[in-house]
């Protein structure tokens, strides 16, 4: 077969391998049409500029405004940016831009596509036209079913008291996790701007009018002049049309929270929403109260008219005196407050772009220089610098780019561009490798801690770190072969990252618990098991290469194997003297922390099979029970073991390491994992029979013709 | 010359075969095959059956073959010997194999060094396995504390009451006496009580339930004052032992004896009298004495801003031994235990003030082994990072030495 073309079947092997991976990983990407958003004005950007630097404290540290965003992006839309079509035009709208909306702009924003389903029958069941299995919605789509939705969550709350979590099937599952979804997204709607619906029911044009009492009132009660009707009609309607705005905005939730009290100055930021429902909840209770006894003064009197309106109104006075004195006044300055929060969303109120500029700049100066940052303070600017730098997913890019490369390089072997693309290739994983580590070092340094603290840390550190010793060693023997291993691993290990980061929607850079604050452990037991799984995986990367490279004959040359075999043999040996050192240090911290050096904590124990894995490999090698073919696959079913520690045991729900998430869609890519490598460990160990077979045959052929004395008639195909 | 080979290896005794089988590689390999194994299943079934009922099934040395089940309780149908035994084998296995046969040369060094520190892992850790207790002692500000309670052990207490209603000091029928009952009757006699106690039925995981709401299983226990124990599911997460057992209080006078139902849960004494005197019957965890006493100065507990997560906790004690050590002032943190005499103490849990009162909880775990497996671990690590070193060099050499030759010809 053509050399060329073996090498184009080997390099597309790769690749379908990857993209299965990625399928796996990325759970069938969501590939909806672009919705049509009318009436959609972009933001200003200076404005949005401005915003996105806003500190805010969420998740127990403070962020920027955009840090947010994206946390609550990736948790409702699936993704980093929302996909829009504006007057038939295709627009990105970024997190920021996009929370700004569901602040600001609510009216607007229950028109974008906010929502991913993944699983649209949990809609259809409600009676909503779905177009695909996954896609996305917006609010205003769901609306209609919002009630049916509430009946259903609720039974299955019901179900749930009765017979517990694990009776509930997946389809509940996912609509418990979507009202959620619903629930995060109304309590992040601005509670202080009055929709149209409320501003109509109150007659109310702001949130100002809410504070009309004493002199104000007072003079519209003078103008009645005495009317005892028309001044029951005025303290009545006022009352109403504050219970309305109150039970609006009674769901006072995160946003209340984000746009804080400059003022408070206290290690718990507290926010003009949070002080303003602590009065307003009791004050609601005071209105029900009120409510009841009115209604019953209604049937005590029976329809006002001029013989009832003196007695009527001789007890109303009481009921609403006793409703005065039930009120809780609000707090001093609140409404001044409240009159500058207004100003933030200018635009939404008739304001211009340059008006809400200054307010969010006068908005975070005054946060500059009154709220206490303390041990939780980060840096926003360098935080805002990593979002846009956004080292990985660039990473991710120039490797793609280096495989373009590297597939004309394998295209134009045995030529002199071959040479030249080969430096591109070379170059730009270099590149990319570097990216990676400097994306690792400003998360740390932004974080202060060591560079490793959860599990999202692991993977762009296994990247970072396994592409630079895929680079040096390539720098060494400058052999091609394991810049292909480099494309590959950086590509699938950052494309993983990605996915998680955006299917867990959390914040990866949110403080540790108190038991894992510990820089010297995080430095060290941290870092060496991350390590032990790195040289594991890159060893397992390198064999893939061997076996689906020796299928296909595009390995044919013996020193290239022995190349690829020694290389691996010291991963293996630098995967199990970091895994062990990791699991001692594991075992001294855990002794420090919880007691006891070793509790058969399943993260303990996948660190224990990847050290024993490693053992069997290198005695087996020892003792002649696998040769080269073997060790290959030996490092393949390690790889399987790798993962098994690294993901499949924080699924099992059991233990000190568990982090709490139980996804199938997340499981079953495990699963399939395990089944690809098991294919190729077939590929690998039927390749290995064969040549056994063939060897054999071999020898047969050697005997006979010793024995005939050179003059065999026995044909053998040649290997 | 083959010939002579072969009749060679024919003519080896059987006893250096035995040898060479128990220092080979074939059954290194097997053991440590057999352990990953093993481990791997223990794993899974770990989320079925919870943590301590999978230790005892397949890290016992009461285990001798083991059949996973895995994916709620489907067995595999794979017998494997416990890991107890296959550890045993591996050791025989690396005594002889890595340590007194391996060739003795430099380049063999780090592995012997290897070999002698993961043997002796294995017996620390046999150590560890049998010796090794843990507890908990939940300490209030201004009380001292000398004892804890042991996690997995249970008890059954008697005390007297006085004539305030107080307490007065037990008398203890340890775990160890009452563990291997199940339907068997042991009678337990007092010097200073005027009464025997009959426990039987003692089962390890219950629950207590009114005998008016359900009814009896075959396999519940009797009706009691409107109450019965009744066989539960162990609880997989909280991998907790409800004890329960029924005891018969037999007055030594010859009046009439008193049937109690006794569970782990119900916490706190039930009364009887015998004699005109009042007494109290409980199964509380097994008390635990230690030689020290730990008095609460203070606690601490943060969280960060927003949020439920702890960002720090820790105590301030004032501690004595008690051997006549003069009182020191300690401050336990996470990541940062107390150590004294082979115990361990450690921050395990904090609570806001109750009455005003700070509160810290400590685990407290005693090992005879200590830091025995943690220092054969890092002579361990020594001696493959040697052995790997040792490996390079020589292959770096090998790599180099042609090249050398090259440029002297």
């Amino acid at each position: 077969m053509n050399m060329r073309v073996r090498i184009l079947g080997f390099c597309l092997t790769m690749i379908v391998i990857l993209v299965v991976a990625y399928a796996g990983i990325s759970s069938l990407v969501v590939s909806a049409l672009l919705k049509d958003v009318e009436g959609y004005e972009v933001w200003d950007e200076r404005v949005v500029s401005e915003m996105q630097t806003l500190p805010v404290q969420d998740g127990g540290r403070v962020k920027p405004f955009q840090t947010l965003a994206r946390r609550y992006m990736y948790g409702m839309h699936g993704d980093r940016t929302m996909k829009v079509s504006i007057g038939g035009e295709k627009t990105k709208l970024s997190p920021t831009e996009w929370l700004m909306d569901v602040i600001f702009r609510p009216e607007l924003a229950d028109d974008l596509p906010t929502f991913r389903v993944d699983n649209s029958a949990i809609l259809e069941q409600l009676g909503m036209d779905v177009n695909s299995l996954r896609d996305r919605y917006s609010y205003n789509q769901i609306r209609p079913y919002l009630r049916k939705l509430q009946k259903e969550y609720e039974s299955i709350l019901a179900k749930i008291k009765r017979l517990g979590d694990d009776s509930l099937t997946p389809r509940q599952q996912q609509t418990i996790a979507f009202v959620r979804l619903l629930q995060s997204y109304h309590s992040l709607k601005n509670p202080f701007i009055l929709s149209a619906e409320v501003k109509k029911a109150t007659g109310y044009g702001s949130m100002k009018d809410f504070f009309v009492t004493g002199s104000t009132l007072e003079e519209r009660l003078l103008n009645t002049g005495g009317d005892k009707m028309s001044i029951i009609g005025i303290l009545d309607s006022k009352i109403v049309a504050d219970a309305i705005l109150l039970s609006d905005i009674s769901s006072l939730g995160e946003v209340s929270k984000l746009l804080l009290n400059p003022t408070s100055g206290k290690r718990e930021w507290q926010s003009i929403g949070e002080r303003f429902a602590k009065v307003a909840k009791p004050n609601q209770a005071a209105y029900r109260l009120y409510a009841e006894q009115v209604a019953e003064l209604k049937q005590k009197h029976g329809e006002l008219g001029a013989n009832t309106i003196e007695a009527f109104y001789a007890d109303y006075l009481e009921v609403f005196q006793a409703y005065m004195k039930r009120q809780k006044s609000y707090p001093d300055g609140l409404m001044e407050e409240l009159v500058e929060l207004e100003k933030l969303q200018a635009p939404y109120t008739g304001g211009s772009s340059d008006e809400q500029l200054r307010a969010i700049s006068s908005f975070k100066a005054a946060y500059e220089s009154e709220v206490d940052f303390g041990d939780v303070g980060g840096d926003i600017k360098a935080e805002v610098y990593l979002n846009k730098l956004d080292y990985f997913n660039n990473g991710i890019a120039i490797l793609l780019l280096a495989g373009v490369f590297l597939i004309a390089m394998c295209l134009c072997v045995g030529t002199k561009a071959s040479r030249v693309l080969y430096w591109c290739v070379y170059g730009l994983t270099a590149a990319a490798c570097l990216f990676t580590i400097a994306g690792i070092v400003h998360r740390s340094v932004i974080m202060g801690r060591p560079p490793i603290g959860t599990l999202y840390d692991t993977m762009p550190f296994i990247a970072g770190a396994g592409l630079l010793l895929l680079v040096l060693v390539e720098l060494i023997h400058r052999k091609a072969i394991l810049l292909g291993v480099s494309v590959c691993f950086g590509v699938a290990i950052l494309f993983l990252a990605k996915r998680y980061e955006v299917s867990e929607a959390k914040d990866q850079m949110d403080p540790l618990v108190a038991v894992l604050k510990s820089n010297y452990w995080l430095a060290t037991h941290v870092v060496m098991i991350t390590l032990g799984y790195m040289g594991g995986i890159v060893a397992a990367c390198i064999s893939h290469f061997y076996i689906i490279g020796r299928a296909f004959g595009v390995i044919v040359d013996k020193n290239d194997r022995k190349y690829l075999t020694k290389i691996v043999y010291g991963m293996v040996a630098f995967t199990l003297l970091f895994s062990l050192i990791g699991t001692i240090l594991g075992g001294v911290w855990a002794a420090d922390s919880w007691g006891r050096f070793w509790g058969w904590d399943p993260k303990e124990n996948g660190a224990l099979l990847i050290v024993i894995w490693m053992l069997v490999i290198l005695h087996a090698r020892l003792g002649g029970y696998i040769r080269e073919i073997g060790l290959h696959v030996c490092s393949v079913f390690g790889f399987a073991i790798i993962v098994f520690s690294w993901w499949h045991v924080n699924f099992l729900g059991v233990g000190l390491h568990n982090y709490g998430f139980t996804s199938s869609a997340a499981m079953t890519n495990i699963w399939m994992f395990y089944g690809m490598e098991f294919l190729i460990m077939l590929i690998g160990g039927g390749m290995a029979w064969v040549i056994h077979e063939r060897k054999a045959a071999e020898k047969m052929r050697k005997k006979l013709e010793a024995e005939n004395g050179g003059d065999s008639e026995v044909e053998v195909v040649e290997n | 010359m083959e010939v002579d080979i072969k009749m060679a290896k024919k003519k080896k005794h059987m006893g250096l075969r035995v040898l060479d089988f128990f220092s080979g590689y074939l059954l290194a390999v097997t053991c440590l095959v057999l352990l990953g194994l093993l481990v791997w299943f223990s794993t899974l079934e770990m989320q079925d059956v919870g943590l301590s009922k999978t230790l005892e099934r397949y890290y016992s040395h009461k285990t001798i073959f083991v059949v996973p089940e895995i994916n709620g309780g489907k067995s595999v149908y794979i017998p494997l010997p416990g890991a107890y035994w296959v550890c045993c084998v591996l050791f025989i296995n690396m005594v002889l194999g890595g340590i007194i046969r391996i060739r003795k040369n430099v380049r063999n060094v780090g592995a012997v060094i290897s070999h002698f520190a993961i043997a002796a892992l294995l017996v620390v850790g046999q150590v560890d396995h049998h010796q090794s207790i843990r507890g908990k002692m939940e300490s209030y500000q201004g009380e001292k504390y000398d004892y804890a309670t042991k996690f997995e052990f249970t008890s059954i207490e008697v005390s007297e009451f006085d004539e305030e209603g107080k307490k007065k000091s037990p008398y203890v029928i340890k775990h160890d006496m009452i563990k291997d009952l199940n339907d068997k009757v042991r009678k337990f006699t007092f010097k200073d009580l005027p009464f025997d106690l009959e426990v039987r039925h003692f089962r390890e995981h219950v629950v207590v339930r009114n005998g008016a709401n359900y009814a009896r299983g075959k396999d519940s226990g009797e009706l009691v004052d409107g109450f019965f124990l009744q066989p539960a599911e162990f609880d997989v997460k909280m991998d907790y032992y409800n004890y329960g057992c029924y005891v018969m209080v037999r007055p030594n006078d010859g009046s009439p004896g008193r049937k109690i139902l006794l569970s782990r849960s119900i916490g706190f004494p039930q009364t009887f009298s015998v004699g005109g005197k009042l007494y109290g019957i409980e199964m509380p965890n097994e008390i635990w004495n230690m030689p020290f006493s730990v008095d609460l100065i203070n606690s601490v507990g943060e969280y960060y801003p927003g949020t439920k997560k702890a960002s720090k906790f820790q105590s301030t004690i004032a501690w004595t031994g008690d051997e006549g050590e003069e009182e020191k002032i300690e401050t336990i943190k996470m990541n940062q235990p107390m150590r004294y005499k082979g115990f361990t103490l450690y921050q395990a849990s904090w609570n806001e003030p109750i009455n005003g009162l700070e509160y810290s909880g400590f685990e407290i775990v005693t090992n005879p082994a200590d830091r025995w497996p943690e220092y054969c671990l890092w002579v361990s690590a020594f001696g493959l990072f040697l052995h790997f070193a040792l490996k390079l060099i020589s292959y770096l050499d090998r790599e180099t030495r042609p090249a050398v030759r090259r440029d002297l010809s």
